[in-house]
């Protein structure tokens, strides 16, 4: 299971994630190429959250949040003492379920984190800003209202704000929970062919609970169940042969293909 | 009866009109802008309307990097079972009577001021400011916290995510989303402060005039309540005088209104 | 990364000592209290009629006197309070008008109480003949507490889940039925919780009732509907007054800690209480 072809872009050794004392995730072990997109996908409450913000470090503000066991990005091991989590986060993007934009203008939401972290390079914002807009497909969109509210946007227009906002600092990885649940289906496939556009230059980790949309966009997916990986592999190996009898249950009994 | 909140309102505003028309028509524009007042001969309000001014703006000057700091400290890095003790805190001494405030200043704040800035005399509009801005100090902590509170985890976990530090998500991600609450909380309790009687009248000097040059501070001074809390009495039963009092009254009133109804107009939109 | 977290810790530093700052000041108010206040009281003050026009002697009259201005102004407020959160929570249903209401009952909260001591006078006072007295003090005070007891009463009995409502229209109860056995035992703690602190918030005015219900000699309890009440807000401002005399200035610090340990249990069980009422999340 560990044998990829690929360089790996996140790797897990036996990592188990608790919050106060009770298990969420437990001896996770798998690895995630590069630019390639790999799903997450399994039942409501199996810990898909939980082990997307694990590479991130994003839980670490939650109270009695604990991690054990090995987690590396790009090589290297992310929970040890000396690691920089800002520049982590910056290295790992993370686009969420509800698409969040700031109170503030399309254009300095798309800008948000560069003006913030690379507050020397004022004179490249307004190019690197219209760079990360055009590479979430938005930019033909807002091209002409960059300053007016955020708000302004419809849902999938923001979600695809939230994904440029990420883009825009460069990330390597992109961690994406659910990130077309809360829209509609056109704006959905917008944002499906913007998953396609992107593995070519980043890689991408997509927690979905739409198996439809894992069987489109995902290379290679992972079924987690009750805080284990039950099986993990390319996505034709899932679905057309799956080794456990639960796998087969879950794809066959959730098969939501709308 | 659902409406008792509106009428009592409406019926107070009638109430003041009605009963400052007479010296409305004696005084005209001279009331607002007159810089004297003589009991029996003239009343002019504009210095009730500066001192009213000054202290509750000096007051906000004085209490708003504590409150707010104390608000953003508490929303934002304080973990969460401290956090319920400061706001019961907060809510316990937001209970305070004003009537401990006078009396604080009278025998503390009065005398420490009158030292400290080698004055004459202790009660000055800067002690009347310190003792409004220690008295609103828990609404406004408190309400700004609220509001910093309420803004939704995904606007941390998004600036988060970006790797930015938890200084900068709180400066550019929390405090922006909570700013109308914030707006709505300093508006409330400047309303308050604004209206507050009995500290405001034990401290501030009770003389009826702008100092000189404006911005003295050091100098004593008389807001419209402490003037209307020392005058009343004496006034119950006159015709104009009582009329004039009333005139302030409906200045006061307006004054308060419109800070209420910006707070909650902010408050409104924060949500 | 080392100047990242040197900014980080300046910032929390910073907000740190402002929060320290906030605290202290409000912790140095009621220290001083208490240790100005402690040293004057002891049964004979708590027991004993002032004498000397409160220079020595107690504060029990003027104790009852907060007493009676209280319960007096709860008394009428309450039935009023409890009729308009009933009506507005049970019979308006329509959200905008809500809105507004709540809207006007937080402005009504925030008019500045000189101006109910003034017009009050002149309704209850004058107009209604009540003079100076006990009566026109109770009546507005109760007018003053009204939008906070209504505020508490509505939240509870909004917060009330649905679920109690529906069991009551299935049974066929009408309104009043549904309102007896339904709705006000179920929001009792709501209730409680707005009595207490209207009770709070009447006991720590002055302003109000300054001279509307006290007369600067008066410091005999009422014997009739208009005589006038000492109360120990007015006690404190009249001794206060009085910089010079310091016996009077340890009095009034007596007073004011009686007066502001009375306003603290109160707001202390109101939040005992409040944190009792069953909230929607809880369904």
């Amino acid at each position: 299971m560990n044998s990829h072809p690929f360089p790996l872009a996140v790797e897990c050794c036996d990592a188990s994630v608790s919050y106060n004392g009770k298990p969420v995730l437990e001896k996770i072990s798998v690895g995630i190429p590069e630019k390639n997109v790999t799903g997450v996908i399994g039942p409501s409450g199996s810990g898909k959250s939980t082990l997307l913000r694990t590479f991130c470090r994003m839980n670490d503000r939650v109270p009695g949040f604990w991690v054990q066991g090995q987690v590396r990005v790009g090589g290297d091991e992310i929970y040890a003492d000396d690691v920089d989590v800002y520049q982590l986060r910056r290295k790992v993007g993370m686009v969420f379920q509800t698409p969040c934009v700031f109170p503030t203008s399309i254009f300095e939401n798309a800008i948000f984190g560069l003006k913030r972290l690379f507050p020397h390079l004022k004179k490249e914002f307004s190019t690197k800003g219209e760079q990360a807009l055009r590479e979430a497909g938005l930019w033909e969109e807002v091209k002409d209202r960059l300053h007016k509210p955020a708000v302004t946007l419809s849902l999938g227009q923001q979600q695809r704000l939230a994904i440029a906002r990420s883009l825009a600092i460069d990330p390597e990885i992109l961690l994406m929970d659910e990130p077309t649940s809360a829209l509609d289906p056109k704006s959905s496939q917008a944002v499906e062919e913007l998953i396609l556009a992107l593995k070519t230059r980043h890689t991408i980790v997509l927690v979905t609970h739409n198996l439809a949309q894992a069987r489109r966009v995902a290379d290679r997916l992972i079924f987690l169940r009750e805080g284990k990986i039950w099986e993990a592999g390319t996505t034709e190996e899932l679905f057309n042969s799956p080794a456990m009898p639960e796998t087969r249950a879950y794809l066959a009994g959730h098969g939501d293909f709308a | 009866m659902a409406f008792i909140s509106l009428a009592t309102v409406v019926m107070l505003f009638a109430f003041l009109v009605q009963q400052s028309l007479s010296v409305i028509a004696a005084e005209k524009w001279n009331f607002l802008f007159g810089l004297d007042w003589w009991a029996g001969e003239t009343y002019g309000a504009l210095p009730m309307i500066y001192g009213s001014l000054m202290v509750t703006g000096l007051a906000l000057i004085l209490v708003l990097p504590l409150a707010l700091g104390g608000a953003v400290f508490t929303s934002e890095y304080l973990p969460a079972r401290y956090r319920l003790w400061i706001k019961g805190l907060m809510e316990l001494f937001a209970g305070v009577p004003g009537i401990i405030y006078g009396l604080l200043g009278v025998a503390l704040l009065g005398g420490w001021v009158k030292n400290t800035f080698g004055l004459i005399d202790g009660n000055t509009l800067l002690t009347a400011a310190l003792l409004l801005g220690i008295m609103v100090l828990p609404t406004i902590m408190t309400l700004a916290e609220d509001a910093l509170h309420a803004v939704p985890g995904q606007y941390r976990d998004t600036a988060f995510s970006l790797g930015l530090m938890k200084w900068q998500v709180v400066l550019s991600a929390v405090i922006p989303k909570a700013l109308p609450g914030i707006a709505g909380a300093v508006f409330l309790g400047l309303g308050r402060a604004m209206g507050e009687t009995i500290a405001v009248m034990l401290v501030i000097g009770g003389l009826d005039k702008i100092p000189d040059p404006w911005f003295n501070v050091f100098a004593s001074g008389q807001s419209i309540p402490s003037k209307l809390g020392r005058e009343a009495a004496e006034a119950i039963g006159t015709d104009l005088q009582w009329s004039a009092l009333m005139a302030l009254g409906l200045t006061l009133f307006l004054m308060v209104m419109i800070l209420t109804f910006m707070g909650n107009f902010f408050l409104k939109r924060a949500q | 990364m080392n100047r990242n977290a040197v900014i980080e810790k300046v910032v929390w530093g910073f907000l740190c000592c402002l929060m320290a700052l906030s605290l202290a000041i409000l912790v140095f108010v009621l220290a001083a209290v208490i240790a100005k206040g402690l040293p004057a009281i002891d049964w004979e003050f708590l027991s004993q009629v002032s004498r000397n026009f409160g220079a020595a002697g107690g504060i029990l009259y003027q104790t009852l006197g907060t007493l009676i201005l209280m319960a007096g102004a709860v008394l009428v407020s309450l039935p009023v309070a409890l009729g308009a959160a009933l009506l507005q929570t049970e019979y308006l249903r329509s959200e905008r008008i809500k809105k507004t209401l709540r809207h006007l009952i937080y402005s009504l909260n925030g008019v500045p109480t000189i101006l109910f001591g003034l017009a009050g006078y002149m309704i209850f006072g004058v107009y209604l003949e009540a003079g100076v007295s006990w009566l026109t003090g109770t009546l507005i005070l109760a007018v003053m507490i009204l939008p906070t007891l209504q505020v508490s009463i509505q939240e509870a009995i909004e917060a009330l889940p649905e679920k109690y409502r529906d069991a009551g229209t299935a049974l066929g109860l009408t309104p009043w039925e549904m309102v007896r056995s339904v709705i006000l035992p179920q929001s009792i703690f709501g209730i409680v919780t707005g009595v207490l602190l209207g009770l709070a918030r009447a006991a720590g005015e002055t302003a109000a009732i300054m001279f509307t219900a006290t007369t600067f000699s008066g410091i005999l309890l009422p014997q009739t509907w208009t005589d006038p009440v000492p109360t120990l807000q007015t006690h404190i401002l009249i001794l206060a007054q009085e910089a010079l005399s310091p016996q009077a200035i340890a009095n009034a610090w007596g007073a004011g800690l009686v007066l502001l340990t009375l306003v603290f249990v109160l707001i202390l069980a109101a939040h005992y209480f409040r944190g009792r009422i069953p909230m929607e999340s809880e369904r």
